[in-house]
């Protein structure tokens, strides 16, 4: 079984600037990888969807790509 | 008073209009604002011009920078409403952002990678035994057997 990335590398709270963490668990389309593609835990991709989104509202990330 | 103190950031856009020179003016009417609300600045980053991944108001890019302070989660409102009004806000601020952050994360950042650390196994006790004793052995079997 895959470890959850944050909690391995031991980040607490996911930063929405962090763009290119959070480009690893979105999909060629921009949107959001489920839990079991990305292998996050579920307390951490409770804050991986909000960081995301906070992110698409700042413009760092795109809501549609392609 | 100071558990009531929240950690808070603004992360915010400017207009890519402001000339480079002009932008610690702006910086400083987002600074004046959270400081005369009784908040504290912890930590900021300088705008920087960035490329946006979709058109806002036509920009395609603007200054994204962001400030760390803490703040009465009451006067967050009064913040939060003065930059959606002009004049404080104005046309140079494109958007903003106040995100509530957790003191420990803010201050830690650690990047570094868990190992697990592997305990050394334990080396077994190696029972020796002697050449002679296995020949006694053999001798007592051999000897009930017979």
């Amino acid at each position: 079984m895959r470890q959850c990335y944050f909690c391995t590398n031991n980040i607490k709270e996911i930063d929405y600037k962090e763009t290119e963490i959070l480009k690893k668990f979105l999909d060629s389309y921009a949107r959001i990888l489920k839990k079991d593609e990305t292998g996050v835990c579920a307390k951490h991709q409770r804050k991986l969807s909000h960081a995301v989104k906070n992110s698409r509202i700042m413009a760092l990330l795109p809501f549609v790509s392609r | 008073m100071d558990k009531e103190q929240k950690m808070y950031e603004i992360g915010y856009l400017l207009t890519p209009l402001i000339p480079e020179e002009k932008l610690d003016e702006e910086v400083f009417v987002l600074r004046k604002l959270i400081e005369d609300k009784k908040g504290l600045i912890i930590n900021e980053a300088r705008p920087k011009m960035r490329k946006l991944a979709y058109i806002i108001k036509n920009f395609e890019s603007a200054y994204f920078g962001w400030i760390k302070f803490t703040a009465d989660p009451e006067t967050i409102k009064e913040i939060e409403s003065s930059l959606k009004n002009p004049p404080i806000g104005g046309d140079k601020l494109v958007r903003f952002l106040i995100v509530k952050v957790i003191k420990e994360a803010a201050v830690l950042r650690p990047a570094r990678k868990i190992i697990k650390k592997k305990k050394p196994a334990e080396p077994k006790e190696k029972i020796e035994i002697k050449p002679e004793e296995i020949d006694k052995k053999l001798e007592e079997l051999l000897s009930k057997s017979e």
